[in-house]
């Protein structure tokens, strides 16, 4: 039963009915990208890994409940993120400690951002600036395409501030990735801020246009 | 953060990023946004950084769809290792010793490996590696089925050369009590019955010794415990980075019968 030929549904329902080899298939198939899922949300690879492990144990004894009308993935992809948002919320509990960042404190050249913006590295590098009040919601919203309503289900706080937390968080990878930095900008925005430290505060309302 | 600002601060230029953030994002009242856009709209400084927002937020959307690299092989190992398990344990073929009493749903002590992450060794790897032979044990040798609840006989192709066809008929390997971890390694997943000739001999000498008979060890192997002749064999214990070292001789008397690990 555990062809790789069998769809998730067929696997999942084999391993609800005791083919002992079947959710190892389906691990198998969905670990890598789950695993990306798992490192967007948490960063940290050991971190990942353990919530990989205890989403997928869950999934494991949870299989016999999984209903049809779904898709495998989808509920996969659920549990995942549940189980990282455990971990998020457990960490956010104890002593924060910092993780290793790409290139801390160095200026980001125009000529640089120009030239790696377009990488999807440089996105997630960027998103790691954030802080993870916002990097959360916006994995959530903007890579793993959940609707603000249910990320706000998901996280546990209002829509609104679901909302105001991308909005921000976005605001903030925009400057690192070099995306507002244009000092010949129209005089309407203060372009000129974001041509200062990537730790400046960009919220700070520009004056003297 | 910046609401209080906003609420002091025009709607209008000098533009705060913050409030185009915000009226890009959908967070201000309808009201507000329908008075907003259009003069957004008509500045193109205003535009450029509502585009600017918007490019960010196509970028990330692309990374969902950018090709992932793959789970590092020890961490699958370990998760592929940790499905064992709970394969074992949910379908009754025991492929690992499980040593502590028995929890309605026992999960890989996760909290444990985090605290004593960073004292980790060259002992990870070897039983990393042990774990992924157990899975490939588990997953690529035991029979589909096994009507008695027994343990499967490994199939040749899970021995080494002349290793189950000729029990015994390679060197007994020397270990040191003091370095039962390199021992764990030095064994991998041999299944050399020595003097115990086969699992059922093994598994009699596993009751003797009060651990489970249907067990399916990692590794057996003839060898030498300070110079004193056993058959070693590894199990599983349900915990990342920790195994059951048995060492017995022929008459199932254990040389040795503790875990070891992290």
């Amino acid at each position: 039963m555990t062809a790789a030929a069998s769809s998730d549904a067929d696997l999942i329902a084999a391993h609800a009915a005791g083919d002992q080899h079947a959710f190892a298939e389906l691990v198998r198939r969905h670990r890598d990208r789950m695993w990306a899922v798992a490192l967007r949300t948490l960063r940290d690879p050991e971190e990942a890994a353990d919530a990989l492990q205890e989403a997928f144990i869950s999934a494991f004894r949870a299989a016999g409940s999984f209903r049809a009308e779904s898709q495998v993935t989808t509920w996969l992809h659920r549990i995942v993120v549940n189980a990282c948002l455990d971990r998020v919320r457990r960490r956010q509990a104890r002593p924060t400690v910092p993780l290793p960042e790409a290139g801390p404190g160095e200026p980001v050249t125009p000529r640089d951002a120009m030239a790696e913006r377009e990488t999807r590295l440089v996105v997630r590098t960027a998103l790691a600036e954030l802080s993870e009040e916002q990097r959360v919601p916006i994995v959530l919203v903007d890579v793993e395409g959940y609707s603000v309503a249910e990320t706000a289900k998901l996280l546990g706080i209002a829509e609104g501030t679901v909302k105001s937390r991308c909005a921000r968080g976005r605001a903030k990878l925009a400057k690192v990735l070099g995306h507002l930095r244009n000092p010949d900008a129209d005089a309407n925005v203060p372009g000129g801020a974001v041509d200062e430290g990537r730790t400046t505060p960009i919220r700070r309302r520009w004056e003297g246009r | 953060m910046t609401d209080e600002l906003r609420g002091a601060s025009p709607d209008g230029p000098p533009w705060s990023v913050d409030l185009l953030a915000d009226l890009h994002a959908g967070v201000l009242d309808p009201q507000r946004s329908a008075r907003l856009w259009p003069r957004v709209n008509a500045d193109p400084a205003a535009r450029a950084v509502v585009n600017a927002l918007e490019s960010v937020r196509v970028g990330l959307g692309e990374l969902s769809a950018a090709p992932v690299p793959p789970m590092p092989t020890h961490l699958a190992a370990r998760l592929d290792a940790a499905i064992a398990v709970e394969a074992g344990r949910a379908f009754g073929h025991a492929p690992v010793a499980v040593q502590e009493p028995p929890r309605p749903a026992p999960v890989i002590d996760l909290a444990e490996a985090r605290r004593k992450r960073n004292r980790r060794t060259g002992l990870a790897v070897g039983l990393v590696a042990a774990a992924a032979a157990a899975v490939a044990i588990g997953y690529g040798v035991l029979p589909t089925t096994q009507p008695t609840g027994g343990v499967a006989e490994p199939a040749p192709t899970a021995s080494k050369p002349g290793s189950s066809d000729q029990p015994g008929a390679v060197s007994p390997i020397p270990v040191q009590s003091n370095d039962l971890i390199g021992a764990t390694a030095k064994v991998g997943n041999k299944k050399d019955y020595g003097f115990l000739k086969n699992a059922d001999g093994l598994g009699k000498c596993l009751t003797a010794n009060g651990q489970d008979a249907k067990a399916q060890p990692i590794g057996v192997s003839p060898v030498t415990l300070d110079g004193t002749p056993g058959v070693m064999a590894i199990l599983l214990t349900g915990q990342i980075g920790r195994l059951r070292v048995v060492v017995v001789q022929p008459d199932c008397h254990a040389l040795f019968n503790d875990v070891i690990g992290r």
